[in-house]
């Protein structure tokens, strides 16, 4: 082990994974916890470089063993932005008040003008707490689309105005928008 | 996104009808203008006498001329610092003078809530603000 230590090059000081390995070889007892790292809290004194590696102790590990973290970030920040349910009852397929494309809805913002949008909904698009909502409304013969973050803080509430009339074929309502061709 | 020899509608009574955009001020070279942004424009057609005739004659613009504008609606789409996305179904501006105040005395159809931050009296003039 120290031959091969003895070999590595003065500069680019750096403990690699073969230097780490050949390390965890060499110790006497052989370790039950892959994430101990041997050595830990102690230093490398190296014949050929001047300054010694320090070899850190492993973070904690702040989460259980086998958790999820982005899962729980998710549901943490859904919980947090959304603690009554209301989002989630609108939004959530399986939900029986679930707003579906072809509904028309009208957006509250959380704004000093008391800023509202109403339009149909032309898309949901899911995607757990970036979830967002494409509403398309004919403001005089202008067509306006916006596409609102469910779970924004900006968003005060969703009023339900008039369900689809026929149910929509469709899950994405993009053919509302005015064919090009015909405008020219 | 708007650039040069991108056409746009005028939206208020100056005259105008259609503009054709010749370069997008105080941004750099090979930016597209976005809502609010300022621009230079040529004038490509004028609208009825009708219009016409709601304009001062000092105001009255000409085809060919040469003149500023505030970019007031993009068909591109733009993102609103909550996370909201706007969109419009046209591209649309508002001529204006030197100074940033509108050339026309009204303003006919939607303009984006980006304007309050240095056209307020656009804002202030337009029937809808999205």
């Amino acid at each position: 082990m120290s031959r091969l230590l003895l070999r590595q090059p003065a500069r680019g000081i750096s403990v690699t994974e073969n230097c780490l390995s050949a390390l965890r070889s060499a110790t006497v007892a052989t370790l039950k916890d892959s994430r101990q790292v041997p050595n830990a809290g102690y230093q490398l004194n190296r014949k050929l470089t001047k300054t010694p590696i320090k070899i850190h102790h492993p973070a904690p590990c702040l989460l259980p063993k086998g958790s999820e973290p982005k899962q729980l970030l998710e549901q943490k920040l859904i919980s947090e932005l959304d603690p009554t349910g209301w989002r989630r009852q609108l939004f959530q397929r399986s939900s029986p008040l679930a707003l579906r494309a072809g509904d028309v809805v009208k957006v509250l913002f959380n704004s000093e003008t008391n800023q509202t949008f109403v339009g149909t909904i032309m898309a949901i698009r899911r995607r757990g707490v970036d979830t967002s909502v494409r509403l398309r409304s004919e403001v005089g013969q202008l067509g306006v689309e916006m596409s609102v973050k469910v779970y924004s803080t900006s968003v005060k509430a969703f009023e339900f105005v008039s369900r689809a009339l026929k149910k929509a074929r469709r899950a994405k309502l993009y053919y509302l928008r005015p064919d090009e061709k015909k405008r020219k | 996104m708007i650039y040069l020899k991108s056409m746009l509608n005028v939206i208020d009574n100056s005259g105008a009808a259609l503009v054709e955009c010749v370069n997008v001020l105080g941004k750099g070279n090979k930016t597209a203008g976005r809502v609010g942004d300022r621009i230079v424009v040529v004038v490509q057609s004028i609208r009825g006498a009708k219009l016409l005739a709601q304009a001062s004659a000092q105001n009255r613009v000409q085809r060919g001329d040469i003149r500023h504008a505030v970019i007031v609606r993009t068909k591109k789409e733009y993102q609103r610092p909550d996370g909201t996305v706007v969109r419009f179904d046209d591209n649309a501006c508002v001529l204006i003078n030197k100074q940033g105040e509108p050339v026309g005395t009204r303003i006919m159809g939607v303009v984006a809530r980006e304007l309050q931050q240095g056209y307020a009296k656009i804002v202030a003039l337009a029937p809808k603000v999205v």
